[in-house]
């Protein structure tokens, strides 16, 4: 005969039991009848191209103005004269203006497509700018949110270009000018222009990574050096190198190959790596310095005063979370600072 | 979340009720007349002293060691979730959008892929990446379906940009055909995709990119199941992927652990496969052992999360097993290969040995928890006193631990939530059967490559079932 104990127990499995099929009623409901069930969406078209917001603009108002295909988002004010002060301010939708040339400040809060060029005065504020022709802002401009010339594009000194900025031909950014991405054949930092730095090999002592200390040889053209790694002045070293320390290239050495390290990486004066710079942490590139890969940092990247980054041939990508770069810098293709980026004035 | 929760505490009030009201349920044991009610009760030990009990002490011991091993790999999947909510995401050469791209060769793994082989072409076809940089190979693997013909008619259409590899004998399975395939490769760089895989436009870029680290031997981009509203076996898959790419492989690359390249939607660097030995035919996981042997050799294998790609999962019960006995199987292999070398490499940070280790033995774990569970049993019908009370809640809290609340639960959980759905994880409950399943299916593996080994007996490659109907756009 069943005791009393023996039946609380019995009552106990029973509420226990019923407890652990009770998650079970909205996963058979789930399953029975599904609400949520579709794949992960991925699109099948994606690219990180940073002219993509401006290319829909362009594709929008070339519909509007007759010049290209419908794209179903065809709702502008379209403008027959420049677009002033007091049409940006009032308007309520996206905005096609011809050329506007005018020394006083704009503010937009809409998208403007300018067909055309845009010169505008000290302190505009656009939320979107393109211009088939150039772009050039006054000082203490901002752009926020994205602007694209198929020419030149120009901001002038302590401006801010949070998001995207691109440019067909050129990017000119002044000094003080804060920026997050910034595309284009060639990006000038700051206000010099700093002749073409032309770099010679001749006179440099071939050297080989199996003289550095620690170093072994991965492969015949990669070293991987443990700990830290000083490459002497003015010495051509040929192949890839790791270092899993700190990376000093020493003025004037070229590398022609990829280097990475863990701890840091600086390149001194007239140094040149041609090839992809990559590092854990921070990247130092000093004056007349030039990297022809891409320059990757998982920090900050400092670059020197008419230091030349990717090649007029061969584009490249600047990446890292803070980017400070110095009066004359030229990169060629894409800079993206992840938190902010800045030129300092030399 | 407060569903989840209650789903969450259940099982634990059960394993505690389980641990200490049967034992309470027991005839206590007493001294002299058994049948006397006033003969004293003998005194149980916390422990069994391995001289009144050797068998008991030893099972109590070994239970131990099964206790501690489910805490580790409880507290790392606690790790890693916890890594994706509040640790610092790495996504180092994501950004590198414009560069001179290397040539690099794309080789398609085709065997039997009438269905799905023109879908993964015609998506590579239209890749962003340069064309004059790219080399499309289709390998076909001793076909006898269609995959010939379709893949000669896209040659024929496209003569400059695709060259096909057409196999007609040689060593069964993947990893052999590939390694026959790799030796027409252009450039340094080899991507390779199974055939039912449908790449983004931008994905080369993106799986390419990290190569321009010296360092990096291998990229493993991200795998999501296109068929997972099929049926419930395909939802559940769902949520493990999103768990596996979402959390796991994220939070080791966020920690600079040890991301696994998973021979598809990913590439090699082939100058460091040749450093490392070359590539293996002899094994079923060649990206199990491409992983390890890059890693002990002061390669780095990196996970792009963004560079995302459908894949199909199996839509069987039978399909599925046989996939996770050849992930058991081939991942087996490598351990007892490569153990040693792995713990002693001199490239290793300790987090990463770590890691690597307990990933390793990722595929014996199940066959630990079954021995655990057994000797939990045993030691009850042993009645070895109050260990009981102490050591059985304890392993069914670490069991729980391990398959439920930390992996199954918090980690799907995490990763589903990050991917934004939410509905889904209504099914969490079910995979528990995939667990069991998995469990039973991973552990006769591992008993079979035991027999392989003593037997001589070769593996056999087990292709995984295609099951699309239409093309995938």
């Amino acid at each position: 005969m069943m005791t009393p104990g023996y039946l609380t127990y019995i009552a106990f499995a029973l509420v226990c039991l019923l407890l652990l099929t009770l998650p079970f009623v909205p996963a058979f409901k789930e399953w029975l009848y599904p609400t949520d069930s579709g794949a992960l969406p991925i699109s099948p078209i994606y690219t990180s191209d940073i002219d993509h917001f401006a290319r829909r603009l362009d594709a929008d108002a070339r519909a509007r103005l007759g010049t290209g295909s419908p794209t179903g988002f065809e709702d502008f004010e379209l403008m027959v004269h420049p677009a002033g002060l007091a049409d940006l301010r009032d308007a309520r939708k996206r905005m096609i203006s011809p050329d506007i040339q005018t020394a006083e400040a704009l503010h937009s809060a809409q998208p403007l497509y300018v067909n055309g060029s845009i010169h505008a005065g000290a302190g505009s504020v656009f939320s979107a700018l393109y211009a088939t022709g150039s772009v050039a802002l006054g000082a203490q401009s901002e752009i926020r949110d994205w602007g694209h010339a198929d020419g030149v594009l120009v901001l002038n000194n302590n401006s801010v270009a949070m998001r995207r900025i691109s440019a067909g031909m050129a990017v000119e950014l002044g000094n003080e000018t804060w920026f997050e991405r910034v595309q284009a054949p060639v990006v000038h930092f700051g206000s010099g222009r700093a002749p073409a730095a032309s770099y010679s090999q001749e006179g440099l002592e071939e050297s080989g990574y199996g003289d550095l200390p620690d170093a072994v040889m991965q492969t015949p053209l990669l070293c991987i050096v443990r700990g830290n790694c000083s490459l002497p002045a003015r010495r051509i070293y040929r192949g890839s190198l790791v270092v899993t320390g700190f990376l000093i290239v020493g003025p004037g050495t070229t590398v022609v190959g990829d280097i990475k390290a863990r701890e840091g990486i600086s390149i001194a004066r007239g140094a040149q790596v041609l090839g992809a710079v990559t590092c854990e942490k921070r990247v130092y590139m000093f004056n007349d310095s030039s990297v022809s890969g891409p320059l990757v940092s998982e920090a900050d990247i400092l670059i020197g005063a008419n230091a030349v980054i990717g090649r007029p041939d061969a584009p490249t990508t600047i990446s890292a979370r803070n980017i400070i770069v110095e009066d004359g810098v030229v990169a060629h293709g894409a800079v993206w600072a992840h938190e902010i980026g800045m030129v300092k004035a030399a | 979340m407060e569903q989840l929760r209650t789903i969450a505490f259940l099982p634990v009030v059960f394993a505690f009720w389980a641990a200490s009201a049967l034992p309470a349920m027991a005839q206590p044991t007493r001294i002299g007349d058994p049948s006397d009610p006033l003969a004293p009760i003998m005194p149980v030990a916390l422990v069994p002293s391995f001289k009144d009990y050797p068998v008991a002490a030893v099972m109590a011991s070994l239970l131990c060691l099964v206790v501690v091993i489910m805490a580790l790999y409880g507290i790392r999947h606690f790790m890693f979730t916890m890594n994706r909510l509040t640790g610092v995401q790495r996504h180092p050469y994501i950004d590198i959008s414009v560069a001179n791209w290397p040539m690099i060769t794309v080789f398609i793994a085709a065997h039997n892929e009438e269905k799905v082989v023109a879908g993964c072409i015609d998506a590579l076809l239209n890749t962003d990446y340069p064309a004059d940089r790219l080399k499309i190979i289709p390998v076909n693997d001793r076909s006898t379906d269609r995959t010939a013909e379709i893949i000669d008619g896209y040659v024929a259409r496209f003569p400059s940009r695709i060259s096909p590899f057409h196999r007609k004998d040689g060593k069964a399975g993947k990893s052999a055909a590939l390694k026959d395939a790799l030796q027409f490769a252009d450039g340094d760089i080899a991507i390779i995709f199974d055939a039912d895989y449908v790449p983004g436009r931008g994905l080369l870029k993106q799986l390419v990119a990290p190569f321009f680290d010296p360092e990096v031997g291998s990229v493993m981009g991200r795998v999501v199941p296109v068929n997972s509203g099929a049926n419930l076996l395909t939802r559940m898959l769902d949520l493990e992927r999103s768990a596996g790419y979402q959390v796991d492989q994220q939070a080791r690359m966020n920690m600079n652990l040890m991301p696994q390249y998973g021979g598809t939607v990913g590439g090699v660097r082939l100058s460091a496969v040749e450093a490392v030995g070359g590539w293996h035919d002899d094994t079923l996981a060649e990206d199990t052992d491409i992983t390890y042997r890059l890693m002990f050799n002061g390669w780095k294998t990196i996970y792009t999360n963004r560079s995302e790609c459908y894949e199909e999962v199996p839509e069987e019960w039978s399909v599925r097993i046989k996939q996770v006995t050849r992930w058991a199987k081939g991942h087996n292999q490598v351990m007892a290969r490569y153990l040693w070398k792995f713990a002693t490499s001199p490239y290793l940070t300790m987090g990463q040995r770590i890691d690597g280790l307990l990933l390793l033995f990722v595929f014996v774990i199940p066959l630990v928890m079954l021995l655990g569970w057994g000797l939990a049993l045993g030691l009850y019908f042993l009645n070895a006193g109050s260990l009981l009370s102490q050591v059985i809640p304890i392993f069914a809290l670490m069991v729980y631990g391990t398959l439920g609340n930390f992996a199954a639960f918090f980690e799907i959980v995490v990763a589903v939530l990050i991917d934004g759905n939410r509905k889904r994880l209504r099914l969490l409950p079910f995979n528990l059967l995939g667990f069991f399943v998995s469990l039973f299916a991973i552990s006769g593996a591992v008993w079979s490559l035991v027999l392989d080994g003593l037997f001589k007996r070769e593996m056999v490659w087990d292709k995984t079932i295609r099951y699309r109907k239409g093309e995938v756009k």
